[in-house]
């Protein structure tokens, strides 16, 4: 009688402890494999290009049905959200009416000012705006996908902002949708400025909450409340982008609370920076 | 008829494994983590033979969540393999027939995971993670776990 390789292999393991020894044999090869791709990341990074897209094609269309129901609850939320800010909007309309012609004003100034110290041109941008496709809330990590990629001029390292302020950067760009690594995130480092006074630090996200800024020399000087920015160090983040505020003070770290609210963001726009600054 | 029984049991988990790995597209927000969710169901998930192709059809899940997270390759499948593997390793001392056994083996371990992971990340990257929220997914994870284990039971029993 002829017996398949399969079942001959079936019946080696039919015993638990053959069982459990394979088991292991494949946990250690899983663990193994991790280290190989820290130790190798162009090994994970050629996968991951290969795969990227049309596993994120199959994972779109197989959680369609719940991405819809989930939307559609957003969006009833989000419909009454405008209602109840029309309301609000038509109560403030007179104060909102004086703030305007004072920020105008004050642009005014600032552009005398700068042709006073004869300041160099603002960094001028160009505008990429993306969907969320796909929002990754692992334990540890923090990134998403978005609709748009190196056919749209979308590259590595690209600031990523929302409505309020910046939100992450590009992490791996492909030819129709790109990763964006979220400020969030552990592995991320956002140099910035705190206050008026510029006192520098660095921003290391720590997972889900808020992130906190780390390095930052006269620390006592520093206040609740205070304006979180970019400080346009290191080449990747355009310089006074808001990030956030201050929201409490240890010993030498400072927690910030973000101005964008990362989980409910839907859509982003990738800065595509026209003039060098740094 | 037996033997399509079982295959429509198998099927039905990996069907369910596989739409929830999927579904790391929707943001879950911060109180549910899917690997810890789909770690509970693959340690649940009983299978009266040794099937060889359990472990490995995992590995390949695992994988492919890794890919759409964006994780080391290796990480979710080893978090996988390690709940059966425990859970193996209990079966072969005879102690999983006691009672809350399985409970108390799924709590160890999804605790040792977390410690794990939460020390590599404190010193590898320096950074001070908010405990609360990493603790959060994992409290919400045990408190599933009875009535996981009670749906499992009953769709087992379906395909007995």
């Amino acid at each position: 009688m002829r017996v398949s390789k399969y079942s001959q292999y079936k019946k080696i393991f039919n015993s638990r402890s053959s069982y459990l020894y394979f088991l292991f044999f494949i946990l250690v090869f899983s663990i193994i494999f991790i280290f190989i791709n820290i130790k190798n990341p162009s090994i994970q990074d050629t996968l991951t290009k290969l795969t990227a897209e049309p596993i994120l094609k199959i994972s779109s269309f197989v959680s369609t049905p719940v991405n819809m129901a989930s939307n559609g609850i957003e969006k009833i939320i989000k419909v009454k959200k405008v209602y109840d800010d029309l309301e609000s909007y038509n109560k403030e309309k007179l104060s909102e009416t004086s703030n305007f012609q004072k920020i105008i004003s004050l642009k005014m100034k600032v552009m005398e000012y700068e042709k006073l110290l004869n300041l160099s041109n603002d960094i001028e941008y160009n505008y990429v705006t993306a969907r969320i496709t796909g929002n990754f809330t692992d334990q540890f990590s923090e990134n998403a996908f978005i609709n748009a990629g190196k056919s749209m001029g979308l590259q590595i390292d690209l600031p990523i902002i929302g409505e309020k302020g910046i939100v992450g950067r590009i992490s791996e760009a492909n030819n129709e949708t790109s990763r964006i690594l979220f400020i969030t995130d552990v592995s991320s480092r956002v140099p910035v400025l705190i206050s008026d006074n510029g006192h520098q630090g660095i921003l290391i996200g720590n997972s889900k909450g808020s992130p906190s800024v780390h390095f930052v020399n006269e620390l006592s000087k520093i206040n609740i409340g205070d304006l979180v920015m970019t400080s346009g160090k290191g080449g990747v983040f355009p310089p006074f982008l808001i990030v956030g505020r201050v929201i409490s003070k240890n010993e030498d770290i400072v927690e910030v609370e973000l101005s964008e609210d990362i989980d409910k963001l839907n859509y982003v726009r990738a800065l595509i920076v026209n003039k060098l600054f740094d | 008829m037996r033997y399509f029984s079982i295959i429509g049991y198998r099927s039905i988990f990996y069907f369910l494994v596989f739409l929830i790995v999927s579904h790391n597209v929707i943001n879950t927000g911060i109180f549910i983590n899917l690997t810890y969710l789909l770690s509970l169901l693959v340690f649940l998930y009983s299978d009266k033979k040794f099937d060889l192709s359990l472990p490995i059809i995992i590995f390949f899940i695992g994988v492919y969540q890794d890919i759409l997270i964006g994780n080391s390759l290796g990480y979710s499948s080893s978090i996988f393999l390690f709940f059966i593997f425990l859970k193996e390793l209990v079966k072969y001392f005879g102690l999983y027939d006691i009672k809350h056994t399985p409970f108390i083996t799924f709590v160890a371990g999804s605790f040792s995971i977390f410690f794990f992971n939460y020390i590599y990340l404190t010193v590898n990257y320096q950074t001070s993670l908010n405990i609360f929220y990493e603790i959060t997914p994992i409290l919400i994870t045990i408190i599933l776990f009875q009535p996981f284990n009670f749906i499992m039971k009953q769709i087992e029993k379906m395909y007995e």
